[in-house]
């Protein structure tokens, strides 16, 4: 008996076994491997193996002994190429500005420079190796994995007293990160008060109606994300369809601010993302039996408590998928604000893009998109604890 | 006594729920339900009896106020409810479906209309508790609707609607997803706890074995008509109609045309060409096209027949051996087949299929109603 059960057992995995190291082939390597870039430190320890393993004794404070500014020397003159130099000074750019010149010009330097290494030859090939706090950086990144990039996405450095917050006119990121949370928490509830009172009609309509309402609910999706981004441009620019509607109707003198803008950014991701909300919350409602709410109203209860006590509850799955769906969609979207959003109004993902492909500083680019996985993982264990994950599942 | 009604009388006479003229139609063209009257006392235990379609459920939805009435009125009372919504009716209702809420435990269900109408939650326990020993299911005050059984669940349901103390209770095909032995178990139950509460019941069903078995009063529907209330007696002995005498119980049914009439004796001749003479139920006149209802276990065979005054010879085709009973088929009239049914007493006769048998039957057991709408 309990040897067939686990040759069942057995038999289920082997079943599942392709579709798991698919899952984790295609999904689950690449996106860790990605992540741990938001740590990854190797391309600067593997670039200057000499000064890594002689910074440790340095104390932080005087000049560096001579060394250590040989080492320094020594790893320079190691780099193969220019290229390999540049990318070398990209990445201490990022914990200090300037660095990126300083290595570049130490790298010519030491390519034309004769005789022996050291601290005079360096500080003669620029003055600011004399100071302490370039060095400190490279102390700083000495092990295989640095917190910079995830200190960085959270406006936060590391100082000589420990971590603390950047200067003012240089955060961004904590805003960055509060915009698009409230961006998509606006949307999932704009989405909830629209398609709430759209899925209840669709629910409750006979069968005709309620299969036009949803090939028209469903129509966006068959044109492309673009299409419908630029057609909202078209209806809300300054000289748009609605603006012109709104001076005809003599309802605003002159036309009104509707896009390049939040509220631009509202409309369209919420026209955008209503059928992520209407379509699960629509087929939990059609699983609703009208014999429930009839029965409530039979035993006394007025429309308001039949609502609230027994209709609520049963379409509460639905609400929780719709809006966990939008909220989750919303996070991510990068096209509809990059279009219709003003530069104040640019979500994580477009940073993420930023910096992906055009500052090419991918340790940034992985610790912000680990912070939105985060965002997701927190939103849905908080769901999970409210309201069960078997809930969640439920329908 | 005589001619005085004291008030006491008047109000226990005073019928309960009145349906005057109402018609019900979705569309405005066909009507679902044509001009219903119908009155019903309190106590009494009603069956809305009709195949589907036939407008019963409707009629019943009505009266709970989930249909809306397209003429005449709804009177519960005495006071007309059209308009009434169905929370303010007071009426306590039981689907075919159950209807429990699921996200609720067995006992947040049955206390649901007493917290609507904000009893204090001591008494609400205290008649919670009453309501699931009525239905005998003390013990499962937290389990969920779900991890009941159908039985369990419909008996959750009848609490629910009991809880609250209606005057009334509509049932709309309660029992029909039970199987056999439980719905007859249920029937039984049911009828128990009618007497027992005196409540007003209204049962919806097209099993006219259970309308039968439990109803005080029992109308017949179809087509959207109202086509005879009546005890279940009389609906089964006397029925007004041929679709009455059809749905209710089993018939044989007969055509011929009326060549006499004597009183309420009418002689019908036979597409055969045999004479028989019936109860003439509907007007019927010299010529008139009738049908004739006779049921099986009025047909008597051999020596029980030769007191009849209808009484012909026939080809036995088959008997089967029921027990108690035994059933068969009459060759008779050209191509008619008969359904006889025959207790099964000590000196009954030997029947044997292929046998030659007189048969017959009393002229007021057979029905004659005027054939055709």
């Amino acid at each position: 008996m309990e040897r067939a059960d686990r040759r069942r057992e057995l038999v289920g995995w082997l079943l599942v076994a392709p579709s798991l190291l698919f899952m984790a082939f295609f999904f689950a390597v690449p996106i860790g491997a990605f992540l741990l870039r938001s740590v990854d430190n190797t391309d600067l320890v593997g670039a200057m193996p000499r000064t890594m393993a002689e910074i440790g004794g340095w104390n932080g404070q005087d000049l560096p002994d001579e060394s250590l500014f040989m080492a320094l020397g020594e790893d320079f003159t190691a780099l193969p190429d220019i290229t390999a130099a540049a990318s070398l000074g990209r990445r201490l750019n990022h914990n200090l500005t300037g660095y990126r010149s300083l290595v570049m010009r130490t790298f010519t330097g030491l390519r034309r420079h004769e005789g022996p290494l050291g601290r005079e030859a360096l500080i003669a090939i620029d003055k600011r190796w004399s100071d302490p706090a370039h060095w400190r950086v490279i102390q700083q990144e000495r092990s295989w994995l640095t917190p910079l990039y995830l200190l960085a996405s959270l406006d936060l450095e590391r100082g000589p007293e420990g971590i603390r917050t950047i200067p003012p006119e240089r955060r961004l990121f904590v805003d960055l990160l509060v915009r698009t949370a409230w961006i998509s928490i606006a949307v999932t509830l704009l989405c909830l008060v629209l398609g709430f009172p759209l899925a209840y009609v669709m629910a409750s309509s006979g069968p005709r109606l309620s299969s036009w309402m949803l090939v028209l609910v469903l129509l966006p999706f068959w044109t492309s994300l673009l299409v419908r981004t630029t057609a909202w441009i078209v209806l809300l620019q300054r000289n748009g369809l609605v603006n012109q509607v709104l001076e005809r109707l003599g309802l605003i003198d002159a036309p009104l601010t509707l896009i390049y803008n939040r509220l631009g950014v509202y409309i369209a991701m919420t026209h955008v993302l209503l059928p992520f909300l209407v379509l699960p919350l629509y087929s939990v409602m059609k699983g609703v039996g009208g014999d429930l709410t009839r029965a409530a109203a039979g035993l006394g209860a007025p429309p308001s408590t039949v609502f609230r006590r027994v209709y609520l509850p049963q379409v509460m799955p639905g609400i929780i998928a719709g809006c966990s769906l939008v909220f989750v969609l919303a996070l991510g979207y990068y096209i509809t604000p990059a279009l219709v959003g003003g530069p104040r109004d640019q979500m994580i993902a477009h940073f993420i893009a930023y910096f992906t492909s055009t500052s090419v500083n991918w340790g940034m680019a992985a610790s912000l998109a680990g912070i939105l996985l985060l965002m997701v993982v927190v939103l849905y264990a908080a769901l999970a604890r409210l309201v069960g994950l078997d809930r969640l599942k439920a329908r | 006594m005589d001619g005085v009604l004291t008030v006491a009388q008047l109000e226990t006479e005073a019928p309960l729920v009145r349906f005057r003229g109402v018609q019900k139609s979705y569309d405005g063209r066909t009507l679902v339900v044509r001009n219903l009257d119908l009155e019903v006392r309190r106590g009494t235990f009603l069956t809305l009896l009709g195949p589907s379609g036939s407008g019963k459920t409707t009629t019943l939805m009505m009266l709970a106020g989930f249909e809306s009435v397209t003429e005449g009125t709804i009177e519960l009372s005495g006071r007309p409810i059209n308009d009434l919504p169905p929370y303010k009716r007071g009426i306590g209702m039981v689907f075919q479906s159950y209807a429990l809420f699921p996200h609720m435990t067995v006992a947040e269900n049955v206390a649901f209309p007493l917290d609507v109408r904000h009893i204090p939650r001591a008494e609400s326990r205290e008649r919670v508790e009453k309501a699931l020993a009525t239905v005998r299911l003390e013990g499962f005050m937290d389990r969920r609707p779900t991890q009941l059984s159908g039985g369990q669940q419909q008996r959750v349901a009848l609490a629910r609607a009991l809880v609250f103390e209606p005057e009334l209770i509509l049932l709309d095909e309660p029992l029909g997803a039970l199987d056999r032995q439980l719905r007859e178990q249920m029937q039984y139950e049911l009828k128990q706890l009618h007497d027992r509460l005196d409540v007003t019941m209204i049962y919806v069903t097209h099993d006219q074995q259970e309308a039968l078995t439990m109803s005080d009063e029992v109308a017949v529907f179809s087509d959207g008509v109202m086509q005879q209330v009546a005890s279940p007696g009389e609906i089964y002995e006397r029925p007004r109609n041929l679709f009455v005498a059809q749905f209710v119980g089993e018939n044989n049914q007969l055509a011929g045309r009326v060549i006499g009439r004597d009183d309420r004796q009418a002689r019908i001749r036979l597409e055969s060409g045999d004479e028989v003479s019936a109860l003439a139920v509907d007007d019927l006149r010299e010529g008139d096209e009738a049908r004739l209802a006779i049921r099986p276990e009025r047909i008597l065979i051999g020596q029980d027949a030769e007191a009849c005054d209808n009484r012909f010879s026939a080809t036995l085709s088959d008997v089967i051996f029921l027990g108690d009973q035994l059933r068969g088929h009459l060759a008779a009239f050209g191509s008619q087949e008969l359904i006889f049914k025959q207790p099964n007493s000590e000196n009954r006769p030997d029947f044997r299929p292929g046998q030659e048998a007189v048969f017959g039957w009393g002229w007021q057991n057979c029905r004659a109603f005027r054939a055709g709408p």
